[in-house]
């Protein structure tokens, strides 16, 4: 990073030095993360989200006169439904949890919110695609001052990409180029939906970083190109496969396991060293069970009923883990880490933040009241897309 | 030979196999809303075949050789002739394309070879004519489904014209011999003609769309905005139709944008018909060396493809290159004149195709989609419109009786639709 550093990512990046050679599980920060019961999107979760916040101690100490980016998540193209679920009912973040925690940040005074996203496979304008999915940008713009949009997939706005380079020298990549919202930001924060993933087992604040990379670099129409492409196309190949190097980016090893179980945990994690997350918002109150998507064979939707937000990355995906019915403590070949290694330890080496739940302090619902088994004891891992 | 008379008013044809030389077999008509057989081969059908067919009260047609039918390709069609039927010789026939990967539409979305948007452009060039689509089926071992057939007769009646029903050799042969599969097959292809012939009134519904194309369709220019056309249709953009030399008295009402594909300047009236929609809010997207007013320029579009001047309350959008792609100016057009002007939006839909109007007092309006895979789709398939109705009732081919349907609103104020599996077409009637 080229910009400010601040004191926890100094922390950060200390225990991930300390991290490159040996696990630093004890050397990796915990931070209290709030658990809520919330069975829909209507008028409980202004008012259940705001408690959270104030559990965590107010967002004002994090936001107030600053720029804030918004990192949602909205996986695959926009055509895609889980059945007749609308995509914010199974897949994506939705809307209203978006449009509340933005007008929660922007009432504790964040002077500039960015809303961003890489959507699948076009330069199309953020609220382009929000429409097509029959959402109202004036959802966001209205709740709070100062909103913005940006399809961080491609250049953007920006003049240029920005480079950031994980404090541990990195497990895949020295660095990553980014659009440049991920770098003139004072406060990060992803909201995420709580789900199980084909790849990397869950899916929650962490592996929605993988979306902040552009596929102008790294998606599949950047192959060979020797530079950047004008617009994004295809998905991050890339980044699961490592056939090919990405323009300015090769590989630490390229001779390391092509297995995507192998890289996509780390790069998640050297994505979230070397831009960490100030706020993780992971939303389950409907979701998606066996996989990320409609694409996952045998994908079923599910109904949590469930919000988590913490500081740490690390600790509030460690309690979402746990809350989904899994071990977040568990590793490859153990549920839901049957055939990837975990991005949660993976994270934990590098000083992120810790995924021993006996080091962080669940506010609010207690997990054992809260748990909403992803899976029957025993079911295996739905198929890959 | 029968009276080759004036075609009008519902002429529901049928290309005559010339091996069917028995009179007999058109006992295979009875109870179908076939009245009109064709003979495109020189050989005539059989003498006692026409007699039998003339006491039938049925029709015959020679292609080419008919004052009433003109049978014709495309370009060559007489849209100002006397016939009151234009049979189009140069139709595709209907389906998901077979290409190769590399092949593969731009998105990555299968190909759809598609009569929808000819037809339009036929209907619109020849205003009072009806409109035959001649395509004979390829040789496929798939044409034993009468599920292809289906998708004839409806990719042809969705969007008001009539397929002429021609049969390949299995078929021939199979229902000459009476082969139980293809007689079941017949009566399925057949149940098809005769749910369109029951929802006759639905051919004389007019098109919605927030997007016009004007041009003359013709010569130089005749690809590209044919193509615009065709691809817009594939991205679910409904579109209007206005024809060059007839627009300046057409209303342009409700469009929020107008692509004017052709490379030459319009003449003057039409060119201060075009700036008064501009100046009224209206967006038009011109070719290079359109010569537009140079307004307030407003930068480029997201992608760099047309420079973006304010006139009046409207924008123009000059494109930059002299060559433009029909995909791009589909996808640039709907971007432009933004997502929230769409009409209708789909969710899991692959390999669907839909055609959208209303009825002339605008009570109703209609949805017809087509399914060119022939199955149904692996995803449950919703449709979300930017409007509200009071009421939907959907329509299958395979059932033939209307079922009501649910309104979920959306969080955009509109309403959507979700819609049961179908195996080639659908039709969602919607109560204003």
């Amino acid at each position: 990073m080229t910009t400010q550093i601040t004191r926890r990512e100094l922390l950060a990046g200390l225990g991930a030095a300390l991290a490159v050679k040996q696990p630093a599980r004890a050397a990796a920060p915990a931070s209290p993360v709030a658990v809520a019961k919330c069975k829909s999107y209507g008028s409980e979760l202004l008012p259940t989200l705001e408690r959270m916040f104030d559990q965590l101690g107010g967002m004002g100490r994090l936001v107030k006169g600053k720029t804030v980016t918004i990192k949602i998540n909205l996986t695959g193209d926009v055509n895609y439904r889980l059945g007749y679920r609308p995509a914010e009912l199974a897949h994506w973040t939705h809307p209203r949890v978006t449009a509340a925690v933005t007008h929660l940040l922007g009432k504790a005074g964040a002077r500039r919110i960015r809303i961003v996203e890489c959507p699948w496979s076009t330069a199309d304008p953020l609220e382009e695609v929000m429409l097509q999915a029959n959402w109202s940008p004036s959802m966001f713009l209205s709740a709070a001052p100062r909103v913005e949009f940006e399809n961080t997939n491609w250049l953007g706005s920006g003049k240029k990409y920005v480079r950031v380079f994980p404090p541990h020298g990195g497990y895949i990549y020295k660095s990553y180029e980014l659009n440049h919202c991920y770098e003139d930001t004072d406060v990060f924060v992803s909201i995420a939906k709580m789900k199980e993933h084909a790849t990397t087992g869950v899916t929650l604040s962490m592996k929605n970083c993988f979306g902040i990379t552009p596929c102008t670099i790294y998606g599949t129409g950047a192959r060979d190109q020797g530079e950047p492409t004008k617009f994004p196309q295809g998905g991050r190949e890339v980044f699961h496969r490592g056939r090919w190097q990405p323009p300015g980016n090769p590989e630490i090893d390229p001779n390391s396991p092509r297995d995507d179980g192998y890289r996509v945990p780390r790069i998640v994690a050297d994505l979230v060293a070397a831009r960490p997350i100030h706020l993780a918002v992971v939303e389950g109150i409907e979701s998606m069970g066996g996989g990320e998507g409609p694409w996952i064979r045998g994908s079923y939707p599910n109904s949590p009923g469930l919000l988590v937000a913490g500081l740490n990355p690390v600790c509030t995906d460690a309690v979402c883990t746990a809350l989904m019915g899994f071990d977040p403590m568990a590793d490859r070949g153990t549920a839901p880490f049957e055939k990837c290694d975990s991005t949660l330890r993976l994270a934990e080496e590098l000083g992120v933040g810790t995924r021993d739940l006996s080091r962080i302090e669940v506010i609010g619902t207690p997990i054992r009241e809260a748990v909403y088994p992803f899976r029957q004891k025993g079911q295996p891992a739905r198929g890959r897309s | 030979m029968l009276s080759q008379q004036n075609a009008r008013p519902h002429l529901v044809p049928m290309r005559w196999p010339a091996e069917w030389r028995d009179p007999a077999l058109l006992e295979l008509l009875t109870g179908t809303p076939i009245n009109c057989l064709v003979s495109t081969g020189e050989e005539a059908p059989a003498p006692a075949v026409l007699e039998k067919a003339k006491q039938a009260g049925l029709t015959f047609v020679q292609a080419g050789n008919s004052p009433a039918v003109a049978w014709t390709e495309r370009a060559d069609a007489p849209w100002d002739g006397s016939q009151s039927v234009l049979a189009i010789t140069d139709g595709v026939w209907p389906g998901v394309q077979r290409r190769s990967r590399e092949e593969a539409g731009p998105t990555g979305a299968p190909w759809i070879d598609s009569n929808g948007w000819m037809i339009q452009l036929c209907r619109a060039l020849a205003q009072n004519k009806d409109i035959w689509v001649a395509a004979e089926p390829p040789e496929d071992a798939n044409n034993l489904r009468a599920a292809v057939y289906q998708l004839a007769v409806a990719d042809a009646e969705a969007h008001g014209a009539r397929w002429v029903i021609s049969l390949d050799k299995q078929w021939c042969d199979g229902l000459a011999k009476k082969t139980p599969a293809l007689m079941d097959g017949w009566k399925t292809i057949t149940a098809a003609l005769r749910f369109f012939d029951a929802h006759r009134d639905w051919a004389a519904y007019k098109p919605l769309g927030a997007l016009g194309v004007v041009s003359d369709f013709h010569g130089p220019n005749e690809f590209l905005a044919g193509e615009v056309l065709n691809l817009s249709s594939r991205r679910s953009l409904p579109y209007r139709i206005f024809i060059k030399s007839r627009a300046v008295a057409a209303s342009f009402a409700g469009l929020k944008a107008i692509v004017y594909p052709d490379e030459q300047a319009p003449d003057a009236a039409l060119m201060k018909k075009l700036l008064d929609f501009v100046n009224e809010g209206g967006l038009l997207m011109v070719p290079a060396n359109f010569p537009a007013p140079k307004g307030t320029p407003l930068g480029s579009d997201v992608y760099g493809r047309y420079d973006l001047r304010q006139v009046g309350k409207g924008r123009i959008a000059v494109a930059k290159e002299e060559s433009q792609d029909p995909w791009l100016i589909a996808a640039d057009a709907q971007l432009l004149m933004s997502h929230k002007n769409d009409l209708v939006r789909f969710f899991n839909t692959g390999t669907l195709n839909c055609y959208y109007t209303a009825s002339a007092d605008g009570k109703k309006s209609l949805l017809q989609i087509i399914n060119y895979a022939m199955r149904p789709s692996n995803n449950l398939v919703s449709a979300s419109f930017t409007r509200r109705f009071r009421a939907a009732r959907l329509w299958k081919l395979e059932d033939g009786t209307a079922q009501p349907l649910e309104l979920f609103p959306t969080e955009d104020g509109g309403m959507e639709v979700h819609i049961p599996a179908f195996n080639v077409y659908a039709a969602i009637e919607l109560d204003s």
